[in-house]
């Protein structure tokens, strides 16, 4: 028999138990679905925090903090008092800060363009065109990571230059500046707390406006940015007298052009520290959302597994329910293989049939994207849910496969019937 | 040609050994009618599976046009059932879900038939037994008579050399039988196939070129054209 004509004949067989094929197929269909939606919902997860995540950092950016160490042979037991060594740290293990020499020995590594120490330095008060004095926070800009503009433009990979300042746009009002495009040269005075108790001032130009951001997840607040070098100067005055100088973290850009992952392994060649590369910080959220989607596709696969025994039973029935039909066909000089063929492909319309239906129920599932953004307060316009179209005809194949491993057994016994014996049956 | 030579069948094993067919030998000629015929029980319907490829006969042989089918491997034997026979059955055995033409197609997709030459043949054969007008019908939907002449048009669309009828008038009354043996005739007359009619019926059998009555296994006489000659006799007292 012709490959076409046993693929109609089983099309058609199923057509004529409609109820019992659907139900298999539902059965399919259910895991199906939970692993369609699984792949869209990672899809959707993944491209959505990378929007958010590529918002947040620069792909040349290594954080390199002091390496926390740990000495796997100390004794943590604890000690008698007045045992011949007197306790250390009960942690054994010690922290340090970064200090001036680290980054210096940082800087002076190939490949790397640029070591911003991280401070925190705390504003008291902002003040510009006259206007009365605001509360404000100032953030120092440590590497390129991309700040949405409503006006101006910063230098090259982002930068600030000393002197100037990035304007959060909700300020513009209290300012008393009619649009971005106005405030752009004027000058914001900031007031900064000493460490003897004291205050100074320091005055910066506006060089651009901030925009809201596109993202609630990306941690949007309203900063007033400046350059790296002025919040040294300033940290420098806030550091208490007498206190080293340290920072806790460096945020070191590497050359363009340059591996970062060789200079990171330069960076902890170099000495005591703990490096991560934005890339990897990156990798490490995407693993999360990667957990969430193969353990929702492992549910998915269990019920397809489940569906398996429904397909073996639903052959087995059909097998038995057409013993006369089969007698005939192998009367009329229809071949083994094709009988057993004639039911494979049965199983795999069945399978073919489950997988349409969940692929289909998932993408229907997609459709309520804006009810999701809506009720997770996202902003408009995002898919949390993605279908993976390329991924869902694999797993319509591949439920065909299985579907046609399923009515192996099945298919044999109608194979094997004798059409003497099969035509005797009424 | 058909020749049967020395055929025997055992079911069972042993003390419960049973001769469906007891050393049976006869020789059918091209294009001739035959009946056989016998009782319940009598090996007939056995007879007819060896003759047809169906059933496997322990020892004998059967030739069909000078092959010995029980020789050949399975799947020749299933190409020689698809190419060369029709069947016929006392209970029809149309697909009652399938349309008139699917029933009557599917030979030729057995026999691998080309796409484009299948129409025609279907309506042929449909024509033949006047169900033409029911091609779009459910096989399920047509009357008893109507289903055997279907059953019919699925034995000969693909002109087979011998067709084996099974009791071909024993699900139905006098009028529609009739007309169904009719066909039969006419068909073996018209395009000189071998028939061969398996029945109890002795009105039937006696519309045969050749009748061979079996009883217990054995032949117990071969009649042609109305004159009975006794195997017995024939074979001095062999059998």
């Amino acid at each position: 028999m012709k490959t076409t004509d046993v693929i109609r004949r089983a099309g058609r067989n199923l057509r004529q138990a409609k109820a019992r094929t659907i139900l298999t197929s539902l059965a399919i269909g259910v895991g199906a679905f939970t692993i369609a939606l699984a792949m869209a919902a990672g899809n959707g997860g993944r491209s959505y925090l990378d929007s958010v995540v590529s918002g947040a950092g620069d792909l040349r950016t290594i954080q390199v903090s002091p390496k926390f160490d740990t000495d796997p042979n100390a004794d943590t037991k604890p000690k008698k008092v007045g045992a011949e060594e007197a306790p250390t740290s009960p942690s054994a293990s010690t922290i340090r800060e970064l200090t001036p020499k680290d980054r210096s020995k940082i800087a002076a590594i190939d490949g790397v363009e640029k070591v911003s120490p991280v401070f925190g330095v705390e504003a008291q008060a902002v003040e510009a065109n006259g206007s009365d004095k605001y509360q404000g926070q100032v953030k120092v800009q440590y590497d390129g990571t991309a700040i949405d503009l409503t006006a101006g433009k910063l230098g090259s990979n982002n930068e600030i230059l000393p002197g100037q300042i990035v304007l959060p746009h909700v300020y513009l009002d209290s300012f008393g500046f009619k649009n971005a495009e106005t405030a752009l040269d004027k000058t914001v005075t900031v007031t900064f707390a000493n460490a003897f108790g004291g205050t100074f001032t320091k005055e910066f130009k506006i060089v651009a406006v901030d925009a809201k951001p596109t993202s609630p997840l990306a941690f949007y607040n309203n900063e007033f940015r400046i350059s790296n070098k002025d919040g040294e100067e300033i940290a420098k005055m806030q550091r208490p007298e007498g206190a080293p100088e340290g920072y806790y973290a460096f945020m070191v850009t590497a050359r363009q052009g340059v591996n970062v992952d060789t200079v990171k392994q330069k960076i902890l060649d170099a000495g005591s520290f703990s490096a991560m590369t934005f890339a990897e910080m990156r990798t490490s959220i995407m693993q999360m959302v990667n957990i969430v989607q193969y353990g929702l596709m492992g549910f998915g696969a269990l019920a397809i597994l489940a569906s398996i025994f429904g397909i073996i039973n639903t052959q087995y029935i059909s097998v038995l329910e057409r013993t006369q039909q089969i007698g005939l066909m192998k009367a009329l000089g229809m071949r083994r293989r094709d009988v057993s063929r004639l039911f494979r492909y049965e199983a795999a319309w069945i399978g073919f049939l489950g997988g349409v239906i969940g692929v289909v129920l998932a993408f229907l599932v997609t459709l309520l994207n804006p009810v999701i953004t809506g009720a997770f307060d996202l902003e408009s316009g995002t898919e949390l849910l993605q279908m993976d179209w390329l991924m869902s005809a694999v797993l319509v194949v591949g439920l065909m496969l299985i579907a046609i491993i399923s009515g192996y057994f099945p298919s044999r016994k109608a194979a094997k019937l004798d059409p003497i014996e099969a035509l005797r049956t009424e | 040609m058909i020749e049967v030579k020395n055929v025997t069948k055992t079911y069972g094993k042993k003390q419960n050994a049973f001769r469906a067919l007891d050393d049976v030998s006869f020789t059918i000629p091209d294009g001739a009618s035959v009946a056989i015929l016998g009782k319940s029980g009598s090996g007939k319907s056995t007879l007819m599976h060896a003759m047809s490829g169906l059933d496997r006969p322990e020892t004998g042989e059967v030739l069909v046009d000078g092959v010995d089918i029980l020789k050949l491997k399975s799947k020749a034997v299933d190409t020689f059932r698809s190419k060369k026979i029709g069947f016929i059955f006392q209970s029809f055995f149309v697909q009652a879900n399938e349309s008139v033409y699917d029933n009557v197609s599917l030979p030729l997709e057995i026999a691998k038939a080309p796409k484009r030459a299948r129409r025609g043949k279907v309506m042929k054969a449909l024509e033949a037994v006047e169900l033409d007008e029911k091609v779009r019908s459910k096989a399920r939907n047509l009357s008893g008579g109507q289903k055997q002449r279907l059953a019919i048009a699925r034995a000969i669309v693909n002109e087979p050399r011998i067709i084996f009828a099974d009791e071909p008038t024993g699900n139905l009354d006098s009028v529609t039988g009739q007309r169904v043996e009719e066909l039969l005739f006419g068909y073996n007359k018209e395009k000189g196939v071998t028939l061969v009619i398996v029945t109890h019926d002795e009105d039937l059998s006696t519309r045969c070129d050749i009748v061979i009555t079996v009883k217990d296994g054995r032949v117990e006489s071969i009649s042609e054209n109305g004159t009975k000659k006794s195997v017995v006799a024939k074979e001095g007292g062999r059998a």
